[in-house]
């Protein structure tokens, strides 16, 4: 077992990345001050895809394209993920990685693009097509505005604004100014960066890119512009240790002891110590990675879909916990270890979807706290119902494969569905309701029929529903099982449903796109499950 | 006996609750959908407050009470299940009374502007106005309309004026307004002119319009002007600047430099002139596309199947035997043989009896951005002497209304032109809020109530 530990870990150890001196630099964008590695994977992500080009940092590369554009123009690195925008663009191949030459040269672009633009003059709604056109033309003018160093806002112009109509929340550090427009003097600082940067790259010797980036950081200390370093420092902490990341592979080790410790039905010490410990530690980092985002961005962590995933993940381990102390029920924290592992792994493997970039709020969101609570009230409910809902997979899993074995969990797993679905449900209507107060306090409408509300309470009437199915003896165990994955659909529709496919509501500040196909295949995939458990349970029947 | 008895059983019963409460959610669902091929009101009108929506609610309601009759005489153990039903009841009556009572407007304030006291409703009517003769208009009547729960189409809507038939044909929730030039046949009607101008800097191809003949019309493109007159008198303009004159059938086109005339030309269609302000080379070139020695603006609309930021109601009238087109909150004159007509479609309007004016108002944006970060307005009212702050989340309470900053106007140099404020009364707060503590109190209870749970599962087992 030890091995296979070390050697998993020595795997994971490869992937995290050397830090490159130029991750310091700060940078100002979209309202934000971040270190230029944030900056840069963030960019190269949304152009790319990856935020790693041929095992180089992002933060190397988006600095070479500003070194040797000529070369970045003909490099096939610009991403045309959409089968649709590809045809629509002409292009046969199956190939998603095409040259920002080979786009801009390409004329069914140019004219797709004039169309859209005429579109938008006679303000028309867009297609999906249209959109993700737009979507690549935003790419490649992130590209070309790097390349010439525009969009790369390094140093703090000082200016006063007196126009008493538009007072900037910060007056002294409002703009920042680009490279390409960086004083005589700045930009002779600055061009020490580069000269070494070039350097580095020939003879990868650190030391003169070292000091010449710390030569830029002191000048920037010298100006009058408030930056928060304290929170850059907090930031580049975040990236390197991907707490997440460790975390999730403590859940695994952690659930994997779970079945251990299930399946052999005997009190094993020292089974459970490992099994402690590891989870301990995954929840220590767990905590660590959410009070960094939280100190950084300066908010609660439920403001967006990763952050509330990965709220999610916390709860349900936590609040198992609780119960697992009150009455020790080991399938129950597997549950709840794979709920963990599997949302962080969600966020961990698909950051287009689950976009991890801390972006400012919207004015109705911030400096609330009650808006935030209600929010981390009805997110905390989704976690108990996503332990659940693994529970009843777990449950009517056995039941296809074992059905002895089914017996013998049948009436704990029922029960320990029932606690959860009754925690969800308490959390959920609370939530909504302090939601409805918070919303006549600070717009007059209790409740506006808001897509992302009325989907929570159909959460709730649904999970009512199943509560008073027990009661009345139709939902027994097995209805349990069953009810907590059919249920928690109503959840998925809720959480992402809402943003994703709906696509509109005045909870429209949390909405992206993507990930669509995955969600509703897992979806779909568990309503067949359930066709075919049910099926096969009315054959035995009869 | 029996059979009334049968009945409150089957009222009282769990499987109904259930059967209830997953209606209740189908309709739910179908409505976001709705919602979101739509928009909040349709979907409000259509399903959230139809009967698809009201029947279930009113059976929860029978349920509810019939479930509480039935646990008679209650018992300790029945607390919690009492106050989060009787709550669920309290806070349905709470809603229907906001939904009949309330008042939920808008009123969107001039930045430093006169104090207001309009409010703006969600609801709609037709307002109706006649000429007077004099040059002014009177109200001849009003209608109220709801065409997404009526639909024109099905349920016909005609009206009589003057003895005159005025018909809605259709309605259209989303449609696109779009201004055309025509030419008309009322020689009251102004000129138009349809022109491009050209050179290195400048590139357009517009219209001017000149509505009635006696005002004369500007355009300022910043360093030139665009006179249209419909006279021979001399203009009093300085500067560069080009004079259109309609005179019948002719267009006289004279440009002058610093206020000195440098070129006078009778135009056609397509005629090209530099009117000499720069050197040769380099001056701008006009050209005149089309004249229309009298013009009328005609507005029409195009219905489309989805909602944008531009998108408008708009309805489909016949009046008098011939069709127009009638949007949201634009008037359409029409014209009668004798007489001249003011259709307006618009929202509904109710007065406060006490003014408001907005006297400063404040932007903060997220540095080196445009993006607001947070905005208040300073409110005057006049009539108690004093000024108020209102804030996202810190809303305004007087006169038994509620104003809330909901958002705002502002012109193209970001400058902020107009606040909305969303206003309110709401009559079914007390009932919602109470109605909610009951249910968070009730369901928190359930926690303590296992025994009872237990007992209850016992006797279905056995």
């Amino acid at each position: 077992m030890k091995k296979i530990i070390l050697g998993l870990s020595l795997v994971l150890l490869s992937m995290v990345s050397v830090a490159s001196p130029l991750d310091k630099i700060p940078v100002q964008q979209d309202g934000r001050i971040k270190p230029f590695k944030s900056y840069a994977s963030e960019s190269l992500q949304f152009i790319y895809g990856r935020s790693k080009y041929k095992g180089q940092s992002a933060t190397d590369i988006i600095f070479t394209w500003m070194l040797v554009p000529e070369e970045w123009d003909q490099i096939a690195f610009v991403r045309v993920q959409n089968k649709d925008l590809r045809k629509a663009l002409l292009i046969d191949s199956s190939e998603t990685l095409y040259s920002p030459k080979d786009l801009f040269t390409n004329e069914a672009f140019g004219l797709r693009l004039q169309e859209i633009r005429s579109k938008v003059d006679s303000k028309e709604p867009l297609s999906a097509l249209e959109k993700n056109i737009q979507d690549l033309e935003r790419k490649l003018s992130i590209y070309y505005s790097l390349k010439n160093q525009k969009l790369f806002a390094v140093y703090p112009s000082i200016q006063n604004t007196d126009n008493s109509n538009l007072a900037p929340i910060n007056q002294v550090t409002n703009k920042w100014v680009d490279i390409a427009d960086l004083s005589e003097a700045q930009s002779k600082s600055f061009g020490k960066i580069t000269k070494a940067f070039a350097g580095y790259v020939s003879s990868k010797d650190k030391k003169p890119l070292d000091s010449a980036v710390e030569g830029w950081l002191s000048e920037l200390k010298k100006s009058e512009a408030s930056i928060p370093w304290s929170k850059l420092k907090a930031e580049l902490t975040l990236l390197k240790m991907k707490p997440f990341m460790w975390s999730w592979i403590l859940y695994l080790i952690a659930a994997v002891f779970c079945l251990v410790l299930f399946t052999s039905g005997k009190e094993k010490r020292k089974t459970k110590k490992i099994l402690f410990t590891s989870l301990s530690v995954a929840i220590a980092f767990h905590i660590i990675g959410l009070l960094l985002r939280v100190y950084i961005s300066g908010r609660a962590p439920v403001t967006n879909m990763y952050e509330t995933v990965i709220w999610v993940a916390l709860v349900a381990i936590l609040f198992t916990l609780v119960f697992h102390f009150i009455k020790p029920r080991w399938l129950t924290l597997l549950s709840a270890c794979i709920t963990a592992a599997f949302c962080l792994i969600l966020t961990h493997m698909s950051p287009v979807v689950l976009d991890p970039t801390l972006s400012p709020l919207e004015p109705v969101l911030r400096d609330n706290f009650w808006l935030l609570t209600h929010v981390l009230i009805i997110v905390s409910s989704y976690g108990a119902f996503f332990v659940a809902f693994i529970l009843g997979d777990i449950m009517l899993g056995t039941y296809l494969f074992n059905k002895a074995a089914y017996s013998k969990i049948a009436k704990d797993s029922a029960q320990s569905i029932y606690r959860c679905i009754q925690l969800g449900v308490v959390l959920l209507t609370a939530g909504t309701i302090l939601g409805g107060i918070w919303a006549d306090y600070s717009w007059g409408r209790f409740w506006a029929w808001d897509p992302k509300e009325t989907w929570a309470l159909i959460g709730i009437l649904g999970y009512l529903a199943l509560l008073h199915a027990r009661l009345s003896g139709w939902a027994r165990d097995f209805g349990m099982a069953l009810g907590a994955i059919l249920a928690f659909s109503l959840i998925i529709m809720a959480w992402y449903g809402v943003n994703f496919v709906l696509g509109a509501g005045l909870h429209s500040y949390g909405f992206g796109a993507g990930g669509f196909g995955f969600v509703a295949t897992f979806v779909a995939m568990h309503w067949v499950f359930v066709a075919i458990v049910v099926w096969k349970k009315q054959l035995a029947e009869a | 006996m029996k059979l009334i008895e049968k009945f409150f059983k089957f009222l009282s019963s769990l499987k109904l609750a259930v059967i209830i409460l997953l209606s209740i959610s189908a309709v739910l669902a179908i409505g976001t959908f709705v919602e979101s091929y739509t928009d909040a009101i349709y979907a409000q009108k259509t399903v959230y407050q139809s009967w698809y929506m009201y029947f279930p609610l009113v059976m929860l309601c029978i349920c509810l009470m019939a479930v509480m009759v039935d646990r008679w005489p209650w018992k300790k153990r029945h607390t919690s299940f009492i106050l989060a039903h009787i709550g669920i009841v309290i806070l349905l009556v709470g809603s229907l009374v906001t939904q009949y009572k309330g008042i939920d407007g808008s009123m969107a304030l001039e930045i430093d502007g006169k104090p207001e006291s309009f409010v703006t409703l969600p609801d709609r009517e037709i307002q109706v106005f006649v000429s007077t003769g004099e040059g002014g208009y009177t109200k001849l009547d009003n209608w109220d309309t709801d065409y997404i729960k009526k639909n024109p189409q099905k349920k016909s809507f005609t009206k009589k004026i003057d003895s005159k038939l005025f018909e809605v044909k259709k309605y259209h929730h989303f449609a696109l307004r779009r201004e055309n030039i025509e030419p008309s046949s009322f020689s009251t009607d102004g000129p138009a002119v349809q022109f491009t101008l050209k050179n290195d800097f400048i590139d357009l191809s517009r219209w001017i319009v000149q509505p009635r003949k006696s005002r004369d019309v500007v355009i300022n493109f910043g360093p030139a002007k665009l006179v249209l007159v419909s006279h021979n008198n001399p203009v009093k303009e300085e500067g560069n600047f080009i004079l259109l004159r309609s005179l019948g059938e002719k267009l006289e086109f004279s440009s002058y430099k610093r206020g000195q005339l440098t070129k006078t030309k009778e135009l056609k269609s397509g005629d090209k002139v530099k009117p000499g302000w720069m050197s040769e080379d380099k001056d701008v070139v006009f050209s005149l596309v089309r004249y229309l020695p009298a013009a009328r603006k005609q507005v029409t609309y195009k219905p489309i199947d989805q909602s944008t930021d531009e998108t408008i109601s708009a309805l489909e009238i016949e009046y008098d035997g011939k069709p127009y087109w009638l949007g949201l909150n634009s008037l359409l004159r029409v014209y009668t043989d004798d007489r001249a007509y003011i259709f307006n479609y618009a929202n509904k309007k109710i007065r406060l009896n006490f003014p408001l004016s907005v006297n400063k108002f404040e932007v903060g944006r997220y540095q080196g951005t445009q993006r607001a970060a947070s905005y208040s307005s300073w409110v005057k009212i006049p009539q108690a002497y004093q000024n108020y702050h209102i804030s996202m989340n810190e809303p305004l309470k007087h006169g038994g209304f509620t104003f809330y900053q909901a958002s705002y106007e502002e012109d193209e140099m970001a400058k902020p032109t107009r606040s909305i404020l969303s206003v309110n009364y709401d009559p079914g707060r007390p009932l919602k809020y109470f109605g909610s503590f009951l249910i968070v109190l009730g369901t928190l209870l359930l926690f303590y109530m296992k025994k009872f749970k237990k007992k209850i599962i016992k006797r279905k087992e056995q």
